[in-house]
């Protein structure tokens, strides 16, 4: 969480903008990536993330703080967004490799597992948009950005119990889609 | 592959992160967006609304299409001409005058035609009695 969060969004209600750009600057790269994920199309995401700030930015004023980061509200606005998208274009993702997503992997010694991992992670990549939206965005925000379960819970509206079991879920359907797309 | 592999292979996409030249200008034009419209604005959803007005208007006509633009010019036409109660049911005249402005004169008759009537009459002033020694008086003069 954002150090001094509460104080920046009590500015930003109040009209500052450079409060709001601060909490922009802290949020952006998590609510750009989980967006990115989902759609699989860089120049997508930017606009789906660039229209996420801009409803929050607009909409601040109407924000109350239930004890929750910031972020938890950025992700409702994130994943209405891309069901949006979704309706609007009626494309459901398409293939994105990691030099577009600009991920880069550490270097290995080992030549040939960085070339394995690299795959195993592009297939992975691959293989998210194929799952629920529920499970994807659970997985997205439980292991990418390690938010705890029940800030997962609060943004897709569910309880702690059935947030984890859609965890469980969607783990085992990716290891079923992986285990597919093997054969 | 494992579990632990995959929430593994999830913790490097930690490493995705935006164009720093389209966060820039992402963050400026969102920040320049709210400053042009005021916050109250935001507010009150009529108020969003009339802001939006001009916009439709605009893009109605920018596009140049006749048919839309006939139709919406013809419903504003309506619009006004409702509002102004022009196209409402006509009141009957009388001699030229219009029955309302009638009515308000009858009015104002029937108040003074009170007011009158409220009015308390005076009564003629009694001659006092005189004395025997002034009507003498009166008489030798």
């Amino acid at each position: 969480m954002l150090e001094d969060e509460k104080n920046l969004i009590k500015k930003a209600k109040d009209g500052e903008s450079h409060a709001f750009g601060l909490l922009y600057d802290w949020y952006l790269p998590k609510i750009y990536r989980f967006v990115l994920l989902k759609v699989s199309h860089r120049e997508e995401a930017e606009d789906i993330t660039h229209q996420v700030f801009l409803k929050a930015w607009t909409g601040i004023a109407d924000y109350n703080h239930r004890g929750f980061p910031f972020g938890s509200w950025l992700y409702r606005i994130a994943r209405n967004s891309v069901i949006d998208h979704y309706r609007s274009s009626g494309r459901v993702g398409t293939e994105i490799s990691l030099e577009s997503a600009g991920i880069e992997l550490p270097d290995s010694e080992n030549k040939d597992s960085k070339i394995d991992s690299k795959l195993q992670l592009e297939v992975i990549m691959q293989s998210i948009p194929r799952l629920k939206e529920v499970e994807q965005d659970v997985l997205l925000m439980r292991f990418v950005d390690d938010m705890p379960h029940e800030e997962v819970a609060n943004v897709i509206g569910k309880s702690v119990g059935a947030t984890k079991l859609i965890q469980h879920r969607a783990i085992r359907n990716l290891k079923d889609i992986l285990k597919h797309d093997r054969r | 592959m494992t579990e632990d592999k995959i929430i593994k292979a999830f913790s490097q996409f930690k490493g995705i992160s935006p164009d720093k030249n389209y966060a820039l200008f992402s963050k400026n034009s969102i920040l320049e967006a709210r400053r042009i419209v005021p916050r109250e604005n935001f507010a009150n959803e009529s108020k969003r609304l009339i802001f939006a007005m001009p916009q439709f208007t605009k893009r109605i006509f920018a596009f140049n299409k006749l048919v839309p633009s006939l139709a919406f010019a013809a419903l504003l036409f309506a619009i006004i001409v409702s509002g102004t109660g022009l196209l409402g049911p006509k009141q009957p005249k009388i001699a030229g005058l219009n029955q309302s402005l009638v009515a308000e004169a009858k009015q104002i008759i029937e108040t003074i035609d009170y007011k009158l009537q409220e009015e308390p009459k005076t009564e003629p002033k009694r001659e006092e009695s005189k004395s025997i020694d002034e009507l003498l008086k009166e008489a030798t003069l």
